[in-house]
């Protein structure tokens, strides 16, 4: 029963890491860039919505949404006035341009929101439900939810949608996806904010456990980066099944020995990379032309 | 005003340190004794240079974060330490001397930066003792150097167990250490609830680690048993799995050896799982107006340590320290500042160095000094309390005064236990 | 239709094109040959608005096209086949097609058009759920075309269409050029392969290290004994 249990529970924060593993492999596919800032804008748009919840005094799924927006226009943004007139630039300036990106967004937030530990609500307060012994949380169903719609929402627009396909496209082949007419700038603007979309989303999906401050995001970050490398860093779902199976591993093995849960899994890691250095759904980038 | 006592209460935690507060005292501790300034005897003994004292200064100096994301701790402990040396400065000194802060260094919470300020205030700066020090990383990193350098340090601001234990001849701690108040809260549990069954939640950190020590070494002296203990990252988001143990191995009481953003993650999923433990944790995290916000009802049950009792805003000492803070701290906005917890640390620090100062004599050397400070038993200050030392003894601070969580008319308050202390059995 | 006037491009400070001047007329086939390196996918590239010249004027339709991105360009009317075909291999072949016709706003049209292409070659009409990398080289070159053809360009770019391709399938590539050309598009087919280029052009040019060397009707060029001795081996 602790079993099934902690495979319910590890879903639950395996869907937080998948959706921010998501965000960066999307943003890694099209445009190249690691972005080691997203944690943080994940972090910023979960402040928003915390202020539309406190001081506006929205609905929760209003201040949901609402922060949504922000959270895809700031993305775009980051992409317009930050990363496209680096465009030319070697990708090691890119990658150090998003981590001053991180130490900026972090400060700043600081600033505004200060530095305290503030309690964020959750939508769903039920009691939790209890089917054959375990016991699902509203919290857990909110989380393996929300991540299950929004996966499926990328589903249909990267499979169904002429847009998707494009940025699958742009992915590949930046001059080709060019050639077809595909306004690759506006992609990659648009990549940076579903980017940022999904990461308020694990941003907001989480402060309710965590609470909120300006480095709440810190450790799932380093998860979600080790579920985009686990699933192969350039596969969308990949990303999720890293996330989910991350999630679900650092439980059963925090049963055994939890100190050692956190070591298991990176040790996990460099044996998956070690075996297939593409990582479980990845194929070797090849250089792109 | 309500935030500040909050902070009086008790100590928000950040990153393994925490800082203090007070009580309302029975009498109203006079501004220090000042020396006549000028009567400086003509047929004077033979003269001992001692590092950072000539016979009107002596120097001080120290480090606390004052950049990053600790320096709202950091700045404050600076202020209110300034606060009390300007007040007794403008009294004329201790016993004809200024204090002189040559500088508190902004080691930015890192352990390299905060050695190099310790190096450079003793080989450089001479002065004759370290204060205020703030921060595990600055002062895990520091102490061997302090022990070698047998320079004064008064109070180590972390609540790690190196600043008491083992005692060092050189450095008095004020606050209690984790290992000690796991101890505590341990006895408390089995021994004032009856909660025979412990189980012990803990980060992965120093603190969480002394904490899971102290709980180990005093469940069998009370009598009790540690059914199950397990380890968390800092800001970990997932404790299904061990609370789901602690539930299945019967735990009566669960001790919570981590940071408030963790502990009030572990209470939620409790209450979640419907584990009815009784939860017990830290003073670190014991912040009457944060915790009840962050938890809410998960909260409900939760015992706290505390290393002071709950304050009166009217009480003389209260009301002074206020005055003279905000005399000497003068805020952007041009009015005086209000002190927070952070703030009365670093005058408690600047409370005990003033009083070693004065007990040590006009003749000081550093030996006088740590003798001095050695003799204090249940010393009252302003804002310093009960603080005790002894030959082997450096821990400060030993009285508990705990709290606990509970549904008030329908709001979530924190109340104390008790007004006596509460000691080690 | 189109018309390039003293063309002049570079890559930093290598120089790729130094005046060039070439026409593509309404309904023709144009070709323009030349050795690797000589500057005709440099041409192209500043057709699509890949490059932009460092002097001289491009026309197309009347639109100028040295100042216009390329996403500007391809409604215009161009499509283009590029270097190495370029198709993209995680897609499916109808993926491919559907992102050919990106820009073009006639849902029904773009219907039409595929399944048109789908009857010019019908290879790609049993391949078309098909991840693209599973494609051969013919068939990859096949869907390049077709996903140029989708955009219903009024000009038809080609960059090396035979390129590593067994001689069956180029001659049946080649035969789908013509068709596409008798329906009215015009080409410009850049290749390296001259014999088979200038028996389907009706005018060809040549380049040589970034400046043309040679120019006439496709039937004329190839009677040229230069010609005959540098570019069709003997």
């Amino acid at each position: 029963m602790i079993l099934a249990q902690q495979i319910i529970s590890g879903l639950a924060t395996g869907s937080l890491y998948a959706l921010a593993a998501l965000g960066l492999v999307l943003i890694f596919k099209t445009s190249d860039v690691v972005n080691f800032a997203q944690g943080e804008m994940a972090m910023f748009g979960t402040f928003v919505a915390f202020t539309l919840l406190t001081s506006v005094g929205l609905p929760f799924w209003g201040a949901f949404l609402l922060a949504l927006i922000f959270a895809a226009i700031f993305g775009a943004g980051i992409e317009r006035i930050v990363l496209r007139p680096l465009a030319k630039a070697p990708l090691i300036s890119v990658m150090i341009a998003t981590l001053g990106l991180f130490q900026i967004i972090n400060g700043v937030a600081g600033w505004i929101w200060g530095y305290e530990l503030q309690p964020f609500p959750t939508a769903l307060s039920g009691a939790p439900i209890t089917v054959a012994g375990i016991v699902f949380t509203m919290q857990n169903l909110m989380n393996i939810g929300v991540a299950m719609v929004i996966m499926f929402g990328f589903f249909l627009l990267f499979k169904f949608s002429i847009l998707g396909v494009a940025m699958r496209a742009v992915a590949e082949n930046r001059t080709a996806a060019k050639l077809m007419g595909v306004p690759t700038d506006r992609i990659l603007a648009l990549t940076w904010g579903l980017g940022g979309i999904l990461a308020a989303t694990a941003g907001i999906l989480t402060a309710p456990v965590t609470n909120l401050d300006i480095n709440f995001m810190a450790t799932l970050q380093i998860k979600a980066f080790t579920a985009g490398v686990l699933g192969g860093f350039t596969s969308l779902p990949g990303a999720v099944i890293g996330g989910l199976a991350l999630g679900v591993l650092e439980n059963l093995v925090g049963q055994w020995n939890s100190q050692l849960q956190t070591p298991f899994a990176f040790g996990l890691i460099v044996l998956v990379l070690v075996i297939r250095p593409a990582g479980l759904l990845g194929t070797i980038q090849k250089k792109k032309v | 005003m309500k935030r500040f006592m909050a902070g009086l209460l008790s100590l928000v935690m950040v990153a393994g340190l925490a800082a203090g507060c007070s009580e309302p005292a029975k009498d109203t501790t006079k501004a220090p004794d000042t020396a006549p300034a000028a009567t400086t005897p003509a047929d004077q003994p033979k003269k001992v240079e001692v590092p950072g004292v000539t016979d009107t200064t002596v120097k001080v100096g120290g480090f606390a974060a004052q950049s990053g994301g600790v320096a709202p701790i950091g700045i404050s402990v600076r202020k209110g330490f300034e606060a009390y040396i300007k007040y007794v400065n403008d009294a004329g000194g201790v016993h004809g001397r200024k204090i002189e802060i040559v500088k508190v260094v902004d080691d930015e919470f890192t352990a390299a930066k905060a050695l190099a300020a310790s190096k450079e205030l003793v080989e450089s700066d001479k002065v004759f003792a370290m204060a205020p020090v703030l921060g595990t990383p600055g002062v895990q990193a520091s102490m061997d150097y302090w022990v070698e350098q047998n320079i004064p340090v008064v109070y180590p601001m972390t609540g790690i167990e190196q600043t008491a234990h083992p005692a060092k001849k050189n450095v008095f701690a004020v606050q209690p250490n984790n290992y000690d108040e796991a101890k505590i809260l341990t006895q408390y549990a089995i021994q004032d609830l009856g909660k025979k069954k412990v189980a012990v939640l803990w980060q992965n950190t120093d603190m969480g680690k002394q904490g899971l020590k102290g709980v180990q070494d005093q469940v069998k002296a009370s009598g009790g048993e540690l059914v199950y203990e397990a380890a968390h990252e800092l800001k970990a988001v997932d404790f299904a799995t061990p609370v789901l143990n602690a539930k299945a191995k019967g735990a009566e009481a669960v001790i919570l050896y981590t940071t408030i953003a963790e502990s009030v993650g572990i209470m939620k999923e409790m209450q979640k799982q419907g584990l009815t433990a009784v939860p017990l944790t830290s003073y670190v995290n014991a912040d009457p107006v944060n915790l009840p916000k962050l938890a809410g009802d998960a909260a409900v049950g939760l015992i706290t340590g505390g290393w002071v009792p709950v304050a009166d805003p009217n009480s003389p000492d209260i009301k002074k320290f206020n005055e003279v803070y905000g005399k000497y701290i003068i805020g952007a906005d041009g009015k005086p500042e209000a002190p927070n917890a952070y703030s009365t640390a670093g005058w408690i620090a600047a409370e005990l160095l003033v009083k070693g100062l004065q007990d040590a004599g006009k003749d000081l050397t550093r030996e006088k000094f740590v003798a001095a400070l050695e003799a204090l038993k249940n010393w009252n200050g302003i804002m310093a309390k009960d603080i005790s030392y002894g030959p082997g003894d450096r821990r400060g601070s030993t009285a508990f005064y705990l709290n606990k969580v509970e549904k008030k008319d329908g709001n979530i308050v924190m109340l104390p236990i008790n007004t006596q202390p509460y000691r080690l059995k | 239709m189109l018309k390039l006037q003293n063309i002049s491009a570079s890559y930093g400070k290598i120089r790729a094109l130094d005046g060039v001047s070439l026409e593509v007329p309404d309904g023709k086939i144009v070709t323009l040959l030349g050795a690797n390196g000589a500057g005709k996918t440099s041409t192209l590239k500043v057709i699509t608005g890949l490059l932009h010249p460092t002097g001289g004027t491009a026309v197309f339709d009347g639109h100028d096209l040295t100042r216009s991105a390329t996403h500007a360009i391809i409604p215009m009317g161009v499509g283009i086949s590029p270097e190495g075909r370029q198709i993209f291999t995680h897609l499916t072949v109808a993926e491919n097609l559907k992102l050919g016709a990106y820009t073009r706003k006639d849902g029904a049209g773009v219907k039409k058009d595929f399944d048109w292409v789908l009857k010019l070659f019908p290879r790609l009409a049993e391949r078309v759920n098909q991840v693209a990398g599973t494609l051969s080289g013919g068939e990859q070159q096949m869907l390049a075309i077709g996903r140029a053809l989708m955009a219903r360009p009024k000009l038809l770019l080609l960059d090396e269409p035979s390129l590593g391709l067994a001689p069956l399938i180029v001659r049946e590539i080649f035969e789908i050029i013509k068709q596409v050309n008798a329906e009215g598009t015009s080409v410009l087919l850049v290749e390296q392969n001259a014999n088979l280029a200038l028996r389907v052009a009706h005018y060809a040019y040549i380049l040589e290290v970034g400046r043309l060397v040679m120019e006439g009707p496709a039937a004329e060029v190839r009677q040229n004994p230069e010609v005959k001795r540098i570019y069709l081996g003997g």
